[in-house]
């Protein structure tokens, strides 16, 4: 009866103090930052369902709004809730269809920075001497490197029209080198514990001391960061697409582009290439320039609370555990 | 019995499994060839895709010889550029400057007044704004502050403070005030943040609490005991509040058409900067510009931090 009562009390406890925990961790920029990303991630996987209309459907040549009749970019209002660009297409709708590609590539770019420098950075953390000197020696050189005017040097010389590949690797060539810091250093750390020297003592070999003591000790540092560093590689696509650069050009970059005296009329729908060469349009039509800088901005928003939530959340949540 | 199978292999044990035992380092040593073999062929495969039929060589060529005649003719290609790379740097140099002073002139007390005082709403109200400071992309606020100067404040002074799309290179000082606002922004929000945090962290220390059971006034507490110890914070933060408004500057100097060192490493990139002038000698002098100045900041910045803490200086003489 009383195991009974005592296993009962207990499955009571474990109940309440779970609840408790996620009560302790749900931060208002944490829930805010998941509503933001579990939003793109719906437009993302199914745009068809949420766009109000074909992405590409041109509307009408002229249209009545507020008792004048108007030639395209129709303003926002009820009928075009973002409004439209020049060829009368539906704004919210593209930015809902653009979202995968922009969310896709901006994904891959962190990917491959955080699989580059994490990779450099264990290997540093694993091979002492030479190695160990080199790698460091790269990641602070390639700290100095400035992204957005690398990844514009790059994609401008080899030509915006080759394809997501390019975008990826002259965007994530760079911004690699904290990752290989932070892994060096917390690799460092967790390897002075005792823990793993007791693991080491007792011949654990080096995959099971990464399976069983290092990734968990790892993982809440890096998770963090790793939704922090979406967001960045997500700010330096807006800013190239502002500078005209965006996947889906057909031109090159010329001088008269970058000065934003042409629109790109873009095969498919996508948020750098929907800012291209409306630096000057702002005064004129607004909201093409400021529709899809406010869905970077909202995008980047949402990224930057969910990474700092997390970090606030695993923290909490070690410090609960002692 | 067992004398026997351990000095004499049988030829019945020799069999399939003895054969296995004499094949098996010679399968292993032609898997190897076979992998060396492989690998050497898709080697070459990838270099004639890389250099048949494609200019690379050339490319290589070109740029290696470029490079060597930049470095033994350094001080022709200055001369050829000085004029624009000063006057670039120059003009960076002022919105920049112009910036890190608004965000240390606004930044410190704001941050020191919302770490003394972290529990009123005003304080919980700045913090959050300097967070979302921190994160503003620097396109979407000059955006912002454009549209706020040309809309509201040309109509209402009559000053044009932006030049949209003239290419007029006369200075006028007015221009700087968006474009070092712009910039601003950011080393404003990071020096609220960690004079806030420090603030924070020294008014919950021991001293304070013995200053404090000692009697002594808050004012005397806040500017004799926890502001000496705050302060040094702002002067480490420089060079990252340099970073900040350095990494915004190509964005922000493109935006507000300000031929600073960003805007023209943009256009370099693009276009020669007049005919005659080689475009990489020209992006190399203006990096170098940057570079050197971040590193002169940085030593400037050091040597302050040196003097204004007693236990760095006094550190540096021990060693």
């Amino acid at each position: 009866m009383n195991s009974v009562a005592a296993v009962a009390g207990g499955s009571t406890y474990r109940r309440a103090g779970a609840w408790g925990r996620i009560r302790r961790i749900l931060r208002p920029g944490l829930i805010i930052g998941a509503l933001i990303l579990g939003a793109i991630l719906l437009a993302a996987l199914f745009p068809a369902a949420l766009a109000p209309r074909d992405p590409e459907a041109r509307g009408p040549a002229m249209q009545e709004i507020n008792g004048q009749w108007t030639a395209p970019p129709y303003p926002p209002g009820p009928i075009y809730p973002l409004g439209t660009d020049p060829q009368a297409r539906d704004l919210l709708s593209r930015l809902i269809y653009g979202t995968r590609t922009t969310l896709v590539i901006a994904l891959a770019v962190a990917i491959f920075r955080i699989v580059l420098g994490a990779g450099l950075g264990w290997a540093a953390a694993f091979y002492p001497g030479d190695i160990r000197r080199n790698t460091l020696l790269l990641a602070s050189l390639s700290a100095t490197i400035p992204s957005l005017l690398f990844a514009y040097l790059v994609i401008v010389t080899v030509g915006p029209t080759r394809g997501p590949v390019l975008f990826v690797l002259a965007m994530g060539l760079t911004g690699w080198a904290p990752w290989t810091q932070l892994v060096y250093s917390s690799i460092q750390r967790i390897q002075a514990e005792e823990y793993m020297l007791a693991s080491e003592a007792i011949g654990s070999t080096r995959w099971s001391q990464t399976r069983y003591y290092l990734l968990p000790n790892l993982l809440p540092t890096l998770i963090p960061v790793a939704v922090s560093e979406a967001a960045a590689s997500m700010l330096l696509l807006a800013e190239l697409g502002f500078l005209g650069i965006f996947l889906g050009a057909t031109r090159l970059v010329t001088m008269s582009s970058l000065l934003g005296g042409e629109q790109p009329i873009l095969k498919s729908p996508e948020w750098g290439g929907m800012l291209a060469g409306t630096r000057l349009e702002i005064f004129n039509w607004w909201w093409l320039t400021m529709m899809p800088a406010l869905a970077f901005a909202v995008a980047i928003l949402g990224l930057n609370l969910l990474g700092d939530g997390l970090r606030e959340a695993l923290e909490i949540d070690q410090g609960h555990r002692g | 019995m067992a004398s026997r199978s351990d000095s004499e292999p049988s030829e019945g044990r020799k069999g399939p499994r003895g054969a296995a035992h004499e094949w098996l380092p010679l399968v292993r040593r032609g898997a190897r060839v076979l992998l060396s073999l492989l690998a050497v062929i898709l080697a070459t495969s990838l270099c004639s895709f890389i250099t048949i039929n494609q200019p690379i060589l050339r490319v290589m060529y070109d740029g290696v010889v470029g490079f060597v005649e930049f470095l033994f003719n350094l001080g022709l290609f200055w001369n050829d550029v000085a004029g624009l790379v000063v006057s670039a740097f120059w003009h960076s140099f002022l919105v920049v400057a112009l910036a890190l002073g608004f965000g240390l002139l606004f930044g410190v007390p704001i941050g020191f007044a919302v770490g003394i005082r972290p529990h009123l709403l005003t304080s919980k109200a700045m913090r959050l704004v300097s967070y979302l400071g921190t994160m503003a992309p620097s396109f979407l606020v000059a955006l912002f502050i454009m549209i706020f100067f040309v809309l509201y404040v040309l109509p209402a002074t009559g000053i044009r403070f932006i030049l949209l799309s003239s290419q007029s290179e006369a200075f006028d000082p007015r221009r700087l005030v968006p474009i070092a606002m712009t910039l601003a922004v950011r080393p404003l929000a990071y020096f609220t943040s960690a004079i806030a945090a420090a603030s924070r962290d020294q008014a919950a220390r021991d001293y304070v609490r013995t200053a404090r059971s000692k009697g002594l006034t808050e004012r005397l507490i806040v500017f004799q005991h926890i502001w000496p110890n705050v302060w040094p914070v702002a002067l480490d933060g420089i060079p990252v509040a340099l970073l900040f408004s350095i990494s915004a500057l190509p964005i922000v100097e493109f935006v507000f058409n300000w031929p600073g060192v960003g805007q023209q490493l943009l256009y370099g990139i693009v276009a020669r900067p007049r005919p005659g002038v080689p475009a990489a000698a020209y992006v190399s002098f203006l990096l170098a510009s940057i570079g050197i100045t971040y590193v002169l900041v940085v030593l400037v910045v050091d040597s302050l931090r040196a003097r204004a803490d007693p236990r760095l200086s006094g550190r540096t003489r021990d060693e």
